[in-house]
């Protein structure tokens, strides 16, 4: 069976196709969206989820949260005595997903398709496939989160369809993708991003702009724990701002409780420099495609982020038009994902319809240049496959040697906009040797060849010689294959809190949090929930837990408002 | 394989047509089993377009080269206001949005020479305008305001530094795709932000570039030789590798004129760096007071 799976910052899910749709699949406490969440119990047991998501701002040094900003680089964190990478981390709640979707399938799930945003990089992209096979799945595609709402959208559309443009604001990224629909062939035609840009970067400047207002915590500032607790409030109120014009921010600090308030234009004030940086891509996603905005058929909203009204109002005033609300901003990247693993299922349903893709960045390789007055130039860099070509795609460019008697050529791998080549991303090096001979008169064929997934493969030529050398990844935080067999094993080895509890744990995991976040009498009263369900739980009494669990929920929302993902 | 045999299709230049024939192919292809296959094919859909795309443009040209032999000179007086690109019915009734550009265009444009002060104020009502933040205005105007700054050199170089600086043309400068004009409006303002620090008495080069920007002399006199050759030769070498666009902002005769002399001395460029270093001096201090102690003891 291969499930389609949204592997978010903030939010996880993941679907299936199954007779003729995709179908989100609930996980063990019932909801369609498990926070991408890891926390390490009192006992040593790892928690994945809700339970993991209350226990940010409890145990803020056991858990660890938007790690996927952290995707493809060397950062690690510590929880509880074991070293975890973004990678391995995502492949916990990669593993969760997986036993979510086989505790509901009723059969195992051995291959996925993972959504990555558009703007991933070579790098990120190898990661995430990573996480994938320690998780114990067979990643058979790796999907732009874009095209991945455009498929989920536009799978219903029986005739052919204007251009439309996918606008995906996540919890860490920002994707922007234009995409047509022609006798069953959904193309994208260029997709741009900004792959640090997100709902989590929307929380730093609320953060900033409440803490600001009290100076007595410009002591804590860079208190981790202090930073969590105002971050759970923000938000909160973030999201208590998408319904009102001002909304309350309020946390406990060391026993003392701060309440203010935030108005909705303060809130847009503050966030105008990373509204201003949602225009660029667009810009750049309608100009490479040749499409003028007032000739798109629709703007789609995708990502949770886009319910913020200061977001909703800046792509009203882009287009000049509201933005279409057709598809469900959280779902419909899973649900995306679940139609191409039905299109890689070759599902008869799915006969008429294909999907073509892009490469949203330029690759090429760095080469000397001459300029006018004959200077050498060297890192500059030479483009061989331009951005927003159809993927899967191959190309070759010629190069020649620069200097007499030269014995090799050295190419490095580059990713980026840049024409230098310092400030773009390097992806790996190859070197090939050449025939002395005079400067230029030596051939050496690059051939890029970009699958379907977004990942590179490089071969160089030298059609004299007849020899050729592949792609040698420099990248020093890529494992070998022992090293990844032996990183699955640890991550086999660790304890994991047991998935029939996970509901109690994610309601206790939050009265904990409540109870840190109240004074007084409210205080107490949770307090006393909670040594009362513990009495419960340890009886062991499915239904009484069952009731308890829902009672104790209600006196929570009515504390402190529903809960939320 | 021709295109039209890999799409199945006789040569048209029906786009629908074309990309129809792309739909069934691909349909037919299994691109994750045969990526070589796909390519090939999509090869064969752009060359096909392409084609498709040359002729009509072809036959676009022959119907205007007809049309332009038909009604003669008439259109060639009506030359469209550059207004036209922002709001299409500008010219026959200017509307509230295209004031700003007509009033920019006049200041530019016009026989008197306007205040920089005014000319800063007709750009700032243009970028205030509420349509700057729609991604099909923003450009259009982006690209209207590049092409005035351009046709209005020198004029517009005060307005050249603001107006790159709103729109981060700084950045096109480091793109590999850019766009030409852009990039040669973003090269003017850093060239004249470099004139703008040269233009300060506090910068070690000032004396040399004043004394460049001067008309050229008949001859270079020996005083300005002697006391400014090295600070000329090295803000011109400065300048041809870090911002080429400046030397062609000087009187072109008195840069030659210096260069002829920089050329006939090498040294001028290099001064500093070949004098005799502080350890130089040392060792030879040393050297002198040896041998006149030696001296000493022959004596």
């Amino acid at each position: 069976m291969i499930v389609g799976i949204d592997l978010g910052t903030t939010n996880s899910a993941v679907a299936v196709w199954r007779d003729g749709k995709s179908i989100l699949i609930p996980n063990s406490i019932g909801d369609m969206l498990t926070p991408s969440a890891v926390s390490m119990s009192d006992k040593g047991e790892v928690l994945v989820g809700m339970a993991a998501r209350e226990r940010q701002a409890t145990h803020p040094h056991l858990t660890a949260t938007a790690f996927k900003r952290y995707m493809g680089t060397q950062q690690t964190v510590k929880l509880g005595g074991e070293t975890f990478s973004a990678e391995d981390l995502s492949a916990l709640v990669l593993r969760a997903l997986k036993a979510d979707a086989e505790a509901w399938l009723g059969e195992t799930v051995e291959s996925a398709v993972i959504t990555v945003p558009a703007y991933f990089n070579d790098r990120q992209r190898k990661a995430t496939r990573r996480a994938g096979e320690m998780a114990g799945l067979k990643v058979e595609r790796l999907l732009n989160e874009p095209t991945a709402a455009a498929l989920a959208h536009g799978i219903h559309e029986k005739e052919d369809k204007q251009p439309f443009l996918v606008f995906d604001l996540g919890g860490g990224t920002f994707d922007v993708s234009i995409v047509e629909i022609f006798e069953g062939i959904i193309e994208v035609r260029a997709s741009a991003g900004d792959n640090r840009l997100g709902g989590e970067d929307f929380n730093d400047i609320l953060i900033d702009l409440v803490r600001a207002r009290f100076p007595a915590l410009a002591g804590d500032a860079s208190d981790s724990r202090l930073r969590e607790i105002m971050r759970a409030a923000a938000e909160r109120t973030r999201r208590a701002l998408t319904g009102v014009e001002a909304a309350p921010f309020s946390f406990v600090w060391n026993g003392e409780a701060y309440e203010t308030e935030v108005t909705g234009a303060a809130f847009e004030e503050a966030g105008a420099a990373l509204i201003a940086r949602l225009r660029d891509p667009v810009l750049r996603s309608l100009r490479d495609s040749g499409i003028v905005s007032d000739s798109l058929s629709e703007v789609i909203l995708v990502g949770g982020s886009t319910r913020m009204p200061v977001v909703r109002r800046a792509v009203t005033r882009m287009f000049g038009r509201f933005p279409g609300t057709g598809i469900d901003p959280d779902h419909a990247v899973a649900l995306g994902a679940a139609v191409q693993a039905g299109l890689r299922a070759r599902d008869a349903a799915l006969d008429e319809i294909r999907l073509t893709d892009v490469c949203p960045f330029t690759l090429g390789v760095d080469t000397t240049e001459f300029d006018r007055n004959g200077r050498m130039h060297h890192g500059m860099f030479s483009p061989i496959i331009e951005r927003n070509t159809v993927i899967p795609a191959s190309r070759v460019h010629p190069f020649s040697t620069i200097q007499d008697n030269q014995r090799a050529v050295q190419f490095g791998i580059y990713q980026g906009e840049a024409r230098n080549v310092a400030a773009n991303v390097k992806l790996g090096e190859v070197s090939v040797p050449v025939p002395p001979r005079p400067a230029g008169t030596v051939r050496i064929d690059c051939r890029f060849s970009y699958d379907a997934s977004g990942l590179l493969e490089v071969d160089v030529t030298v059609p004299e010689t007849g020899i050729t050398r592949q792609l040698v990844i420099c990248d020093e935080g890529a494992p070998d294959e022992k090293d990844l067999a032996a990183r699955r094993e640890a991550l086999a080895a660790l304890k994991v809190h047991p998935r029939e509890d996970a509901a109690n744990a994610a309601l206790l995991a939050r009265a904990s949090r409540c109870y840190e976040s109240f004074l007084g009498e409210r205080r107490e009263h949770i307090g006393q929930l909670i040594l009362a369900f513990e009495t419960v739980i340890e009886r062991q009494e499915p239904r009484e837990i069952e009731r308890a669990r829902r009672d104790i929920e209600e006196r929570l929302n009515a504390l402190e408002g529903e809960r939320f993902l | 394989m021709n295109a039209w045999t890999t799409l199945g299709l006789e040569r048209t230049g029906d786009v629908v047509e074309i990309r129809r024939a792309y739909a069934r192919k691909l349909k037919a292809t299994d691109v994750d089993a045969d990526p070589d296959a796909f390519i090939a094919l999509r090869e064969a859909l752009n060359r096909a377009l392409g084609e498709a795309f040359a002729a009509e443009q072809r036959r676009i040209d022959h119907a205007d080269a007809d049309a332009a032999v038909q009604t003669p000179a008439e259109g060639v007086w009506q030359q469209p206001e550059p207004v036209d690109t922002i709001e299409e019915n500008a010219v026959a009734a200017p509307d509230e949005a295209s004031l700003p550009f007509i009033r920019l265009d006049q200041l530019l444009f016009g026989q008197a020479s306007a205040e920089p002060a005014e000319l800063v104020a007709a750009v700032q009502a243009i970028l205030d305008h509420p349509n700057m933040d729609h991604v099909d205005r923003r450009p259009a105007v982006e690209h209207w305001l590049a092409q005035a700054l351009y046709d209005a050199i020198p004029r517009s170089d005060v307005l050249t530094p603001m107006i790159a600086g709103h729109f981060g043309w700084a950045a096109e400068l480091d793109e590999i795709h850019q766009r030409p004009l852009i990039a040669f409006m973003a090269q003017r303002a850093s060239d004249l932000g470099c004139i703008e620090r040269l233009r300060n008495p506090g910068h070690r080069w000032h004396a040399a570039y004043a004394k460049l920007a001067e008309p050229a002399p008949a001859q270079l006199s020996l005083k300005d030789q002697l006391d400014l050759m090295t600070p000329v030769a090295q803000l011109l070498n400065s300048l041809r590798i870090h911002d080429p666009g400046v030397e062609y902002m000087l009187d072109e005769r008195h840069v030659a004129l210096w260069d002829r002399e920089i050329v006939v001395n090498p040294q001028a460029l290099g001064a500093q760096a070949t004098g005799i270093s502080w350890y130089g001096w040392l060792v030879i201090a040393w050297a002198a007071i040896w041998a006149v102690s030696l001296l000493g003891l022959l004596l």
